[in-house]
């Protein structure tokens, strides 16, 4: 009875250790929600209240699982399912009746750390998570142990643990990669924020307070970053207030044979839209399910990308000849902008080209501002951004030209993504942040194909140096002082998270390839792939049971009742009354029984305590108490 | 069928039973993961398949880590009985319908052994720990059913420390036979039948009742048997004293002849034999055994009790 409270405390700490860092990533009210039981728990682990009976344990089944399905109006999704499965665990600790339950308790703890990857994968959570798996394991070794104390158990588990980590390791590398997922993913969880997927007054420049990394990204070749576009969304369509993309994009029919590429690595942090962001004009991509669009943009074509996705990316800077532009590269809306449209038109008898230089100039030579705070527009807001205002955000500056562009009959559109970024030295990558969220235009000229023109930065060329937050945050100033101290430290944090998403988390089907490259095996077909991981799971096995079984050493910290022996060893001078390593205690005592020693009796005694304590399985706590009192009277 | 070979399987492999002394090798354990264990596998398996369908990196780390915790505990499991010595197991005989002692005797070796047991049908005993270079003896009971002499039980030796997910096991016994005496019936041959007997087989020539009578104290002499002393006087502070039964020559010396006692059941027979033999021994008499087989010459004491109460165990009924 005893036992089952010491255990159902520890594995309460085992599940809070194991769930403390998702609820960092809960709502306020699931927290509420989930906090609940485990005060409950707690209460009851501390005897202020009593344990509830199975019917109580029941109602309040029924009832969270209620709760949460009215919170969220569904169940197995991630948002639901977590929190589900941490109160299913508290009320398991409440219903543990024998070691078989407490070792479920355990596994769902197991659980509960695994949902951890559903929120966040980063290096430290993983750490963490080791950590905790540590604890768990050595909670199930204190549930099973003959002594209760988890700092022996934590000892041991770690013998156990750290090989394993390795051997974890060892097969991970191995295990055969396959280019897409088996039977589809499911959403883990409903859109939250990222990039728009139209273009109005405000879209961007409501991201652009946003500090948060949207991706980070390494070229294969160092070159210099400043200037690189990133592209995510290409707009076609504009109906007078928001530009739209093709849905769905039609995939680019013609394979480029472009010579003059290079890589990027990308890890792009989750975007909730079907677009993936690469630098200047993609090229392939060879993931299944992902395609080049005739946009020249990556699409995902069944999936959302909800979860961080990792890839790497082959780009060229030479901007695209195709597809030649559609009647919709053209179209504008009836009856919006009237003045500007009068403008375009008042163009058209130049060359295409010149008509483009023209536009950029209009923008130079007005004084347009760059700011977040643009005052109200109304219907016609490019005509009131263009002649009246001529205050606004990167949305303004691109929909405004390509708009103008279209009126004087050169077909543009425009595109979503993001320019510039903070580079970190040590790892030699880019954290690019919701903040750099950009868009410009791409206009059509005829032999040079779909041209970059970006009206943001030729009115406002600081844009390429400093990113919008610098230019508008007004306490930065304040805060510069700290950055500069905590920059270095928060870099090195950085480049290990980016290391740990480029090895590990980011470890694919071609990764792996040249991980088996390095190996000397090179173009493994997929069965030679299964067999060289069966064939390393088979040697690791067998290393773990033969190799370590050599060494095996782990000697338990003595008990007290031990200490105290050795102590009325110790007092006995004669060396024949010693006992003996090969004799059993009630042999030894036999054995002075019949030779000449002082105070028999006494030892007789002392023994006899002694071995209640080692040995009986219902023993009191007098036992060493009374030990000591006879060793002290014992006089040799 | 299936159910009928697996205890077939068990049979011999119970039959490979070690007996002491012994230390306990790789190739004598058995290994299985417990209920619990088939559990975790089965939770390694759905987080595996869940992330390898989801190509998600971390849980596949982490299935193979809990993999890897869970191979690297059989060995662990291993360890916990590996280089256990067993010393002895020592059987003491027992009386049908009572229970038999067995004590057995265990040491560490290499390294502290913790949390095994030893288990027979439904009797177990727990051993918490064992530490280095030390030896501990601990009591079994279990239940003696029926008089005969038999092999040693076959004891199951087994760990799921320090997990709970593995269960290893060996199968040991003694090499000692289990004796069984018949159980002993409620009343014994009174010493005058058993005189009358004798009589007629003419080797005590006269008879007298009485003789047996208690006639009085006498000063203890040095071969006195204890169980004569008047503990009630020498409590008293008179010294020691013996109770004197009259002319005992002839009279300590009785043999109990098999064939003579008439009663069909052999069983009932050897019962009332038995405690025949008990009583005569806690009287202090000196007693004797004959069948038409064999014949064991008076005596008394624990071992000559003994002796006698093995051939009982051992008769067989033809």
């Amino acid at each position: 009875m005893n036992d089952l409270k010491n255990n159902s405390r520890i594995i309460f700490s085992s599940i809070f250790f194991s769930s403390l860092p998702v609820l960092f990533f809960m709502e306020p009210q699931t927290l509420f929600i989930i906090v609940i039981p485990f005060i409950y728990n707690i209460l009851i682990i501390f005897d202020k209240i009593k344990k509830p009976q199975k019917k109580m344990l029941i109602f309040l089944t029924v009832f969270f699982t209620f709760i949460l399905a009215v919170n969220f109006r569904e169940l197995f999704s991630r948002d639901a399912g977590v929190p589900l499965l941490i109160v299913m665990a508290q009320l398991k600790i409440l219903e543990m009746k024998n070691p078989r339950d407490e070792l479920v308790a355990c596994f769902l703890s197991f659980f509960i750390l695994l949902s951890l990857i559903l929120f966040s994968t980063s290096f430290f959570t993983t750490i963490y998570m080791f950590l905790s798996a540590v604890y768990t394991i050595s909670v199930m070794g204190y549930i099973n142990a003959p002594d209760k104390n988890i700092f022996i158990n934590i000892k041991k588990s770690l013998y156990v643990s750290l090989p394993a980590l390795l051997f974890a390791f060892l097969l991970f590398f191995f295990f055969p990669r396959i280019q897409s997922s088996l039977w589809g993913k499911h959403s883990s969880s409903k859109n939250v924020s990222g990039f728009a997927q139209t273009i109005s007054p405000g879209s961007v420049s409501s991201l652009v307070k946003n500090d948060e990394v949207a991706f980070k990204v390494k070229f294969e070749e160092k070159n210099s970053l400043s200037g690189t576009y990133f592209r995510g969304i290409v707009f076609n369509t504009f109906d007078g207030i928001s530009w739209h993309p093709d849905k769905p994009p039609s995939r680019a029919d013609k394979k480029t044979e472009n010579l003059n590429y290079q890589k990027a690595f990308i890890i792009l942090y989750p975007t909730y839209s079907k677009y993936l962001i690469s630098p200047d004009y993609p090229l392939n991509f060879k993931e299944r399910g992902i395609y080049l669009t005739e946009n020249s943009t990556l699409y995902s074509w069944y999936f959302k990308i909800n979860d961080k996705k990792i890839y790497e990316v082959e780009f060229s800077n030479t901007s695209p000849d195709y597809p030649k532009p559609y009647e919709k590269h053209l179209k504008l809306p009836n009856n919006f902008n009237p003045k500007a449209v009068e403008l375009g038109l008042s163009w058209i008898n130049f060359l295409p080209e010149k008509r483009i230089e023209m536009g950029l100039k209009y923008f130079k030579d007005n004084n347009f501002i760059y700011t977040l705070n643009p005052p109200r527009y109304g219907r016609h807001y490019i005509d009131e951004f263009l002649f009246n205002e001529k205050k606004g955000f990167c949305e303004h500056f691109a929909s405004s030209f390509a708009f103008l562009m279209r009126a004087a009959k050169v077909p543009s559109r425009i595109v979503g993504g993001y320019l510039g970024g903070e580079e970190n030295s040590i790892a030699g990558f880019t954290n690019v942040r919701q903040s750099d969220a950009h868009a410009w235009c791409e206009v059509w000229v005829e032999n040079k194909g779909w041209i970059r023109v970006d009206p943001t930065t030729e009115s406002q060329p600081d844009r390429l140096e400093i990113n919008a937050d610098q230019i508008f945050s007004s306490d930065f100033g304040a805060q510069n002082d700290f950055f500069r101290f905590t920059k270095p430290i928060l870099n090195i944090f950085d480049a290990m998270n980016f290391f740990w998403d480029q090895k590990i988390i980011g470890y694919n089907f071609s990764l792996q390839n040249k991980f088996f490259e390095f190996l000397g095996l090179k173009n493994q077909s997929f069965f030679n792939k299964i067999f060289l991981f069966i064939f390393v799971l088979v040697i690791s096995g067998i290393s773990v049971i033969l190799v370590l079984s050599l060494k095996t050493k782990y000697t338990g910290k003595k008990t007290e009742e031990l200490v105290l022996f050795e102590k009325l060893q110790k007092k006995i001078k004669d060396e024949n009354l010693l006992k003996k390593n090969n004799e059993g205690y009630l042999e030894y005592l036999e054995r002075i029984e019949n030779s000449n020693i002082k105070s028999l009796n006494l030892i007789k005694e002392f023994i006899n305590y002694f071995i209640n304590e080692r040995y009986s399985c219902n023993k009191s706590k007098n036992n060493t108490k009374k030990m000591k009192e006879i060793l002290k009277k014992i006089s040799l | 069928m299936k159910f009928k070979l697996n205890n077939f399987i068990k049979q011999k492999i119970k039959n490979r039973a070690k007996e002491p002394p012994l230390v306990i090798k790789k190739n004598q354990i058995y290994i299985l993961p417990t209920p619990p264990g088939f559990i975790f596998l089965l939770v390694i398996f759905v987080i595996f398949a869940g992330s390898f369908n989801e190509n998600n990196n971390m849980g596949l780390l982490f299935s193979f880590f809990l993999f890897f915790v869970f191979l690297i505990s059989i060995r662990e499991t291993r360890n916990s009985i590996l280089g256990l010595k067993i010393i002895s197991i020592k059987i003491e005989n027992s009386f049908a319908l009572s229970k038999a002692k067995i004590i057995f005797h265990l040491s560490a070796e290499k390294n502290e052994k913790k949390l095994f047991e030893i288990s027979c049908s439904d009797k177990m005993i727990k051993f918490k720990s064992i530490n280095k270079n030390l030896s501990v003896k601990q009591e079994m009971e279990i239940d003696s059913i029926k008089r005969g002499v038999y092999n040693s039980p076959v004891f199951t030796l087994s760990s799921d420390y320090p997990y709970g997910i593995f269960k290893a096991w060996t199968y040991i016994r003694s090499n000692e036979k289990q004796i069984i005496y018949p159980a002993p019936s409620k009343n014994a041959i009174p010493v005058h039948e058993l005189k009358s007997i004798m009589e007629e087989k003419g080797i005590i020539k006269d008879s007298n009742k009485n003789e047996d009578e208690f006639k009085g104290l006498k000063e203890y002499e040095k071969g006195d048997s204890i169980k004569r002393i008047s503990w009630k006087s020498y409590s008293k502070g008179l010294g020691l004293f013996t109770k004197d039964f009259g002319d005992q020559t002839g009279l300590d010396e009785l043999i109990i002849y098999f064939d003579e006692i008439k009663i069909n059941n052999i069983e009932k027979k050897l019962s009332l034999i038995c405690k025949t033999i008990l009583e005569l021994e806690s009287m202090g008499l000196k007693y004797g055994f004959e069948t038409d087989k064999m014949n064991i010459s008076p005596g008394t004491g624990k071992e000559h009790q003994k002796k006698c109460l093995e051939i009982l165990a051992e008769f067989k009924n033809e």
